[in-house]
């Protein structure tokens, strides 16, 4: 399947902090990447060398044959691109910002634009000041949505959104996406509903990533289990066995790529009494958790 | 491409313009009824005497307001593309960056012109009731470079506002309002006549300085 994005040895700093050093990945015609993470870890960082608004200080960004610090405007058409915060020109409504961006695209599609914009209660001459963050997203995914764009990219879309927005914004994003074959690159520190929406995670934790594959491959191997012990501070090693845990009291919610009876086969090695052994269901959000922690 | 980019500096900037208009409108109003008054209740001679030999500049209230108006322009217009980084959403269109930016910077600069022309010309009509052609060709001459500075201004403006990072705006301003203090020196009758090829020169030079407060946005200062 051919790459609509190439990055190669990505490495950004910012002064002596290291963002993240040779960060490689591509993202596949007609698949929806998230890049999942917590506040800080390079999300938006790399959405803005993707853009071409940050010159990173090793390696390179391909998009459609062209590096991203020199996109020709050929190659803009083709990209949509939301700003984290839905942010848009707020001095102008909902007609008069479709009239403008209408201008700069060939293949602007207005019914779609105004198909999510009949979904919110606006007045026609509201600006886009005044209007909700929810609202605001869906004016924002209109526009971008009417470029009729190859590739979408789009900065913590989930920002601000309450949960029935969020919903709205990922199920039209997904329907329309794939309808049309556009690939999406989306990054987001909110897991909840991402399931819905992308084909492919990378999750990234401070200068590494953790996890960079399909999400249901992903969520096949993932495992979390609960057990109780008897040792109130457990201090268990980091390994291929345990990706990591979490103990409140004598409660530890343990998370690893193992089966249960390699688990409990791994943890009488050690020496540790458990009791009340359960494997529990896990969604993406869970597993996020698990890998990046809670803290 | 360059309708939308009209449509969106004139919406940004049609009531800000509308609003120094009639400022200024006012602003000469008010100094043509202070002649008016000189004339009528004052010593119309003395009055004369001082206008033609002493360079009396009845309109001094009128001179940093090309300035004011630069600056209100400027930041009316840039402000909101730097509020929230909306820049960026600027940048992403499909066109030249640099020809994207500067065509806004023509739209502020067009608009900018248009108030300067009507005030000039208000100046002119309501001024040819009280004075003879040579005094009102004199004093536009005079008011020349307050209008060149207010469109400098204007420049330096985007400049400033468009830099991503606050210490170089510091500088930045320090050096416009060294810059734009040129065009002030002094209040005598035409004095900048001689000069005044270099410093339109000079003013439309400024209007590409917003180009290097974007390539350092795009260079990723921020």
């Amino acid at each position: 399947m051919e790459n609509i994005v190439e990055c190669r040895n990505l490495t950004h700093y910012y002064g002596n902090k290291m963002v993240y050093e040779n960060l490689s990945f591509n993202i596949k015609k007609g698949r929806i990447l998230g890049l999942l993470g917590k506040n800080g870890v390079g999300k938006t960082t790399t959405i803005n060398i993707l853009n071409g608004f940050l010159t990173p200080r090793g390696g390179e960004c391909v998009i459609m044959g062209e590096n991203s610090k020199h996109l020709s405007p050929e190659v803009k058409a083709r990209i949509g691109f939301l700003i984290e915060g839905h942010i848009q020109y707020a001095f102008m409504n909902v007609h008069q910002i479709e009239k403008f961006y209408s201008g700069f695209y060939s293949n602007w599609n207005r019914d779609v634009y105004f198909e999510l914009i009949s979904k919110l209660k606006i007045t026609p001459k509201q600006k886009i000041s005044t209007m909700s963050c929810g609202q605001r997203s869906q004016v924002a995914l209109g526009l971008i949505l009417a470029q009729n764009p190859d590739l979408l990219v789009l900065d913590d879309f989930t920002l601000g959104l309450d949960p029935g927005y969020r919903r709205l914004f990922i199920d039209f994003l997904r329907e329309y996406s794939k309808e049309q074959g556009m690939t999406v690159f989306t990054t987001s520190h909110i897991i909840q509903d991402m399931e819905r929406l992308i084909d492919d995670c990378m999750i990234m934790d401070y200068n590494r990533v953790l996890v960079y594959e399909p999400v249901k491959e992903f969520m096949s191997r993932y495992r979390q289990y609960r057990f109780q012990t008897e040792s109130n501070n457990l201090e268990l090693k980091k390994n291929e066995m345990i990706i990591g845990y979490e103990q409140i009291g004598n409660s530890v919610e343990l998370y690893s790529y193992c089966n249960p009876e390699s688990v409990q086969d791994y943890l009488r090695f050690l020496n540790i009494r458990f009791s009340d052994f359960q494997e529990e269901s896990a969604t993406l959000e869970d597993a996020f958790i698990g890998l990046t922690g809670k803290y | 491409m360059w309708n939308s980019i009209k449509y969106k500096e004139w919406l940004k900037l049609r009531w800000i313009a509308l609003g120094l208009l009639v400022v200024g409108m006012l602003l000469e109003i008010g100094f043509y009824s202070t002649v008016r008054h000189s004339m009528i209740l004052g010593n119309a001679n003395q009055y004369w005497h001082n206008i033609v030999f002493r360079d009396a500049v009845f309109y001094r209230i009128f001179k940093f307001f090309p300035l004011i108006a630069g600056l209100i322009t400027g930041l009316a217009q840039y402000l909101p593309e730097i509020r929230d980084k909306r820049i960026k959403l600027t940048l992403h269109l499909p066109a030249k960056e640099e020809k994207l930016i500067l065509w806004m910077v023509l739209c502020g600069t067009a608009i900018l012109i248009a108030v300067y022309v009507l005030l000039i010309a208000l100046f002119a009509l309501i001024g040819s009731y009280f004075f003879p052609i040579q005094i009102i060709s004199q004093s536009v001459c005079t008011m020349l470079p307050w209008f060149l500075a207010g469109l400098a201004a204007y420049n330096l403006t985007a400049c400033i506002t468009m830099e991503p990072l606050w210490l170089q705006r510091i500088i930045y301003a320090a050096l416009a309002a060294a810059m734009v203090n040129l065009f002030f020196i002094t209040n005598k009758f035409c004095a900048y006549r001689t000069i005044l090829p270099w410093i339109i020169l000079f003013t439309t030079m400024t209007s590409i300085s917003v180009l290097y407060s974007i390539y350092r946005f795009r260079k990723g200062e921020m």
